[in-house]
């Protein structure tokens, strides 16, 4: 059977810096996605498992008032159990352990599935957290994604990851120089070395054109906010294409 | 590193131009801007055991909401999503149509010096034009 989109799956890096002196970058993290749904509105969370299950979930976010604040609850199998907390957005979402088989679901009063944790994962997360804007100079900051081609023996030929959908202009994506890489910077400021930065327009190859089974490619997000820039909350599409036998 | 070297590390990974969007600017960005609401304002479905949580036709509902005239009938198989975001990235994507180029942007990179400054391009096939951020080697003479 063919590679199928579902296992072309994108996850986090080991160092996801929330402020702008922490390492950024690394190596892959298989515990963690960088994809979730953001909420619209204000809103209470709800809490769910597949299976039985007594795992803390903690979610950090913002109050409405844009405030930092956090909610764990006790997980109580399928039995849905309702935060007490109204969160203004989602920044991350994790368990206490992993799960054997379990999934977790979280989502917002009335909204559904905002995001899941599947097995053997610990949870997700909003990229460029704490990342504010400067009155007078433009700010670059540099994070970490990977894409996993987790189909346990095809590869995927003619690969090609893209930027393909920008909403607020201001990110751009760089591809690793090679597969399974490990390279990370001093903090989000300091440039990776080596690594061209392409918009929505530009398809890049993954190197040597392919990537195996269980091999990960490395992808590095540039944000840029200009002097002065309003408040944002976005979002930004990655998308990895290829073919299989 | 020479220059020689970091241009080979550079074309190491083939960079294709993808061609002009189909849409323009403007529209693409309100289109965004609606999805996002309509996405969730179409979501009825509640958290339960089960987790395969579905969402019924959500691709044909934004899909409708978006692009047809008001008093048409839109027709073919609606698309069932697990979740937002994935239902979120294929329309994000559809917004992001575009006609295709294939032109070499490692020419335009290497066009360039390797500073890791920002800069913009005009592609010399197509026309389009965009940011790219040139790679950082610390460089030495030959």
């Amino acid at each position: 059977m063919s590679i199928s989109a579902a296992e072309l799956i994108t996850y986090g890096s080991l160092s996801r810096p929330q402020d702008d002196v922490s390492a950024s970058g690394g190596a892959v993290d298989l515990q963690n996605r960088p994809v979730f749904t953001q909420l619209l509105a204000n809103s209470t969370l709800a809490y769910v498992s597949s299976a039985a299950d007594t795992r803390q979930v903690t979610v950090t976010g913002r109050d409405t008032t844009g405030a930092p604040q956090s909610e764990t609850i006790t997980l109580n199998g399928v039995t849905v159990v309702s935060g007490a907390k109204v969160f203004e957005r989602i920044l991350t979402a994790q368990v206490a352990a992993t799960g054997a088989t379990q999934t977790v679901t979280i989502g917002g009063s009335g909204v559904g599935n905002l995001g899941q944790i599947p097995p053997k994962e610990t949870g997700f997360f909003c990229m460029f957290i704490n990342s504010a804007s400067d009155p007078s100079v433009q700010k670059l900051r540099y994070e970490k994604v990977f894409w996993l081609n987790s189909d346990p023996t095809l590869t995927l030929t003619s690969a090609v990851a893209q930027l393909a959908a920008d909403p607020s202009s201001k990110i751009q994506v760089g591809i690793s120089a090679s597969k399974n890489d490990s390279l990370s910077v001093a903090n989000r400021f300091a440039v990776p070395g080596g690594i061209s930065f392409v918009g929505v327009g530009v398809n890049q190859s993954v190197p040597t054109n392919q990537l195996e089974a269980a091999a990960v490619i490395g992808v590095w997000i540039l944000q840029t906010l200009n002097a002065g820039d309003a408040p944002l909350k976005s979002t930004f599409t990655l998308q990895l294409a290829g073919s299989s036998i | 590193m020479l220059r020689a070297d970091a241009e080979k590390q550079v074309r190491a990974v083939e960079r294709t131009c993808r061609g002009l969007n189909l849409l323009r600017e403007d529209y693409r960005r309100e289109m965004f801007a609606k999805l996002e609401k309509v996405a969730h304002s179409t979501i009825t479905c509640t958290l339960s055991g089960d987790w395969r949580t579905p969402y019924h036709e959500l691709r044909q509902t934004v899909l409708e909401a978006l692009f047809t005239p008001e008093g048409a009938t839109r027709h073919g198989a609606p698309r069932q999503y697990e979740t937002i975001g994935e239902a979120w990235s294929d329309v994000a994507v559809l917004l992001d149509m575009r006609a295709g180029c294939g032109a070499d942007f490692n020419d335009i990179i290497c066009a360039h010096p390797f500073d890791g400054q920002q800069r913009e391009y005009r592609c010399p096939r197509c026309g389009q034009t965009g940011p790219f951020t040139s790679p950082y080697f610390e460089l030495t003479e030959q």
